[in-house]
């Protein structure tokens, strides 16, 4: 079973291991992988302090991040966009506030570098206070255009904030080895079995009975698979406050979905998942975040021309 | 807390699963009239199109969980005849 164990590529030093305090992980829990999100390091020079935008801000345009509750101006360092990265700062209106860096006025290419800066700066933000993640490349003209966002939004911003505070979301993704579970279905279904057999030593046409067989064993694996599904969001059920399935992506994965979880209640979610690890040995748990609750925000905006 | 950490690039992609088009999104038109060269707040305002915060499918987990499931296509069947079963030498017979 070691092939299902994901590692790092990069090589884990003896500090890491022993800062971590633990022995090496049980063979069923290691098939349970965490992946670190892009901003579980806090990058170098972030901060909360309050303060006034950058004296040459008004110039260029304005890239935002997400939207948070804030009473005063905020500086979160330079942590943005850019080379050397940008100075992340907020536009305020009335309590709530758009996270910002300036950026040139033009369509931000969705490379590597710039989606996870996106998400560092969202994932930055995130350990002082609830954010509600603005989707990838939006870039304002000027500073007003952000305060008429904020004041045009400000009921619906207002409203998720408050449903969001203090919540967080998990990412779940479940694989399953295909192959070997037909292997197991064949052990465990006896007419498919004998069809196979039957495959085996037939002299004629196998046509039919292959195409039986073929039927019998994804009918097999559907009903497996959603049996697993229903079983795991059962077991995560009462540790989280809401969840959402995914479609999932690829031939092994059974199973892609979001978890909002409860600050309070995030020891209590990572051991569940956990004992879903150690209880399911022949599948792989790939187990990411905190994240930003994207997953559970959708608030579609559009500009509408004034009277 | 941990159970296994790792890191790499599938990380990329857990990331634009999320930011491309969750969270706040504003009008694919709209984004690229914002940074285009007319558009200001004099002539414009923001107004919210669609907003659902997704708490209600907690509620209604079972009958995510099926919805989630794959689900079996023709070629999918195709696929597993043919790699399941050898390749033999004389072409099959068929049935009259």
């Amino acid at each position: 079973m070691s092939r299902m164990v994901k590692r790092t590529s990069r090589p884990k030093t003896p500090a890491a291991d022993a800062k971590r305090g633990r022995p090496a992980p049980a063979q069923a829990a290691s098939r349970v992988i965490r992946e670190e999100t892009p901003g579980s390091h806090l990058p170098a020079g972030a901060t909360r302090t309050p303060g006034a935008p950058p004296a040459s801000s008004d110039k260029r345009g304005k890239y935002v991040y997400c939207i948070v509750r804030a009473d005063e101006a905020l500086r979160f360092g330079p942590i943005g966009f850019g080379s050397p990265p940008g100075e992340v700062y907020t536009v305020l209106y009335e309590d709530i506030a758009a996270v910002v860096s300036d950026a040139p006025i033009e369509v931000l290419d969705a490379t590597r570098e710039n989606v996870l800066a996106h998400e560092r700066v969202n994932e930055a933000v995130m350990r002082y206070q609830t954010v509600i993640p603005m989707s990838f490349g939006t870039v304002f003209k000027t500073r007003d255009d952000i305060v008429e966002l904020l004041r045009g939004a400000h009921g619906a911003f207002q409203d998720v904030l408050s449903k969001m505070e203090n919540k967080v979301e998990f990412g779940l993704k479940v694989l399953w080895d295909r192959d070997a579970m037909i292997r197991h279905i064949e052990h465990d279904d006896e007419d498919i079995r004998r069809l196979k057999s039957e495959i085996a030593t037939q002299k004629g046409s196998t046509y039919f009975a292959r195409v039986q067989y073929g039927r019998l064993v994804d009918g097999a694996l559907q009903s497996r698979s959603e049996q697993y599904v229903s079983e795991i969001f059962e077991a995560l059920r009462d540790v989280c406050v809401a969840s959402r399935a995914n479609k999932p992506i690829g031939d092994k994965m059974i199973m892609n979905a979001a978890f909002l979880v409860d600050r309070d209640r995030e020891a209590a979610f990572d051991a569940r998942v956990k004992n879903l690890g150690a209880k399911y040995d022949t599948l792989t748990f790939r187990y990411t975040g905190p994240w930003p609750p994207y997953n559970f925000v959708n608030i579609r905006l559009k500009l509408e021309r004034a009277k | 807390m941990a159970i296994e950490r790792s890191s790499g690039t599938s990380n990329v992609i857990d990331v634009l699963d999320r930011v491309l088009d969750k969270g706040i999104v504003i009008d694919a038109w709209v984004r690229l009239s914002l940074v285009g060269i007319d558009l200001m707040t004099v002539e414009a305002r923001i107004v919210v199109a669609s907003i659902a915060t997704y708490l209600q499918y907690s509620a209604a987990v079972g009958e995510v969980a099926q919805a989630s499931a794959p689900r079996p296509s023709a070629s999918g069947q195709n696929r597993l005849v043919g790699r399941r079963v050898p390749i033999r030498a004389r072409p099959p017979a068929f049935p009259a």
